[in-house]
């Protein structure tokens, strides 16, 4: 199952902060990370991921660093900041309490029959 | 090779769309790893090394778009703002850096000429700790001392109360009266600095005046000092 874009739109910053919540990552880490723990369900165009990236490094949620990668090549690594971890930990709540709403009410007529 | 030329020419696509010079080879380089990086895993899966690129930029989705977000956020004028204020920064910093150098220099200048005086030439010599303050200076007289030639030695610090503000020479420390209304200019050596320690001679203070005053009354700033020469620790 391949996603709409605009459902994931919204969302980027949550998957984005989330995985560099538990390390720092280069983009196409970023990248492929999603890919595996999604199991490919997010299709997107994966330049957008930069635009997204570097808005959240001007609102101060990231942080960028340079180092050499396994092969040998600079990558440019991000970092989430205190900042970042708290706005993450805002948007996860907003994000349960919005899939727990929409859940209630696609379930609840499941539940009204059940 | 047909290929490389692709992803030069996506990237210039992008780069072409971001109007601030400075962030223009960051961008490409990230991005240039990100194809090459797609491109490598496609290798791995198994496709050529041609199509293995062209899938890597065609995955990246259209240039001119992504540039054109790209600049958005990575907008000239802000960066402008920020390429300026970085420098100015820096710029401010080298400044303070060398102000708290010429400031703490003095500060280490010990000299006083009341413990250049062998205890024989001393008449007198009074210790005070009085205190006025004009705007952020503060000064601080310490010390008073005659000697046998008639010269009165008046110490004092100067210093501030805001590391905001230096004080720079504070020669005129006020005018300087007798018992009998003489008034003195005594000259002062007065340094800058955040502290500095100044002192005052006066040239043929009587020996029998019992007070000595200084009274400062300039700009609207006003302060009295009094100091009686006859109680405090006299050497004679």
């Amino acid at each position: 199952m391949v996603l709409d874009k605009n459902l994931i739109g919204g969302s980027t910053n949550l998957l984005i902060l989330t995985l560099l919540n538990e390390k720092d990552m280069y983009g196409y880490q970023l990248i492929k990370e999603i890919d595996i723990r999604s199991d490919n369900v997010f299709q997107f165009k994966e330049g957008s991921l930069y635009p997204v990236l570097h808005k959240l490094k001007n609102n101060g949620y990231v942080k960028s660093y340079a180092e050499k990668g396994e092969n040998g090549k600079d990558r440019k690594y991000y970092q989430i900041t205190k900042k970042g971890q708290k706005y993450l930990q805002e948007q996860t709540q907003q994000w349960e309490e919005f899939t727990s709403s929409v859940n209630k009410v696609i379930g609840g007529s499941a539940h009204a029959y059940a | 090779m047909p290929t490389h030329k692709n992803k030069s020419e996506f990237l210039q696509r992008v780069i072409t769309q971001v109007k601030f010079p400075f962030d223009k080879k960051e961008i490409y380089t990230e991005l240039d790893n990100h194809i090459e990086d797609r491109a490598n895993d496609f290798l791995e899966e198994g496709y050529t090394h041609e199509d293995s690129i062209l899938k890597s930029i065609d995955i990246m989705g259209d240039p001119t778009v992504l540039g054109k977000e790209l600049n958005k956020i990575h907008n000239p004028i802000i960066g402008w703002i920020w390429k300026i204020s970085d420098i100015l920064m820096k710029v401010l910093i080298l400044l303070v850096i060398f102000n708290l150098a010429i400031n703490i220099i003095p500060m280490f200048d010990n000299y006083s000429p009341i413990d250049e005086l062998n205890s024989d030439e001393l008449v007198y010599k009074y210790e005070f700790d009085e205190k006025a303050i004009i705007d952020n200076r503060v000064i601080n007289i310490t010390d008073i001392a005659y000697d046998t030639s008639g010269n009165l030695y008046i110490e004092f610090k100067t210093y501030s109360n805001s590391i905001f503000t230096n004080v720079w020479s504070f020669g005129n420390i006020g005018t300087i009266t007798d018992e009998f209304g003489n008034v003195y200019f005594g000259g002062s050596n007065s340094s800058g600095g955040y502290f500095s320690k100044s002192y005052i001679t006066i040239e043929n203070f009587p020996m029998n005046s019992r007070t000595l005053n200084i009274v400062y009354d300039q700009f609207n700033r006003h302060y009295e000092f009094h100091f009686n020469l006859e109680t405090g620790e006299a050497y004679e």
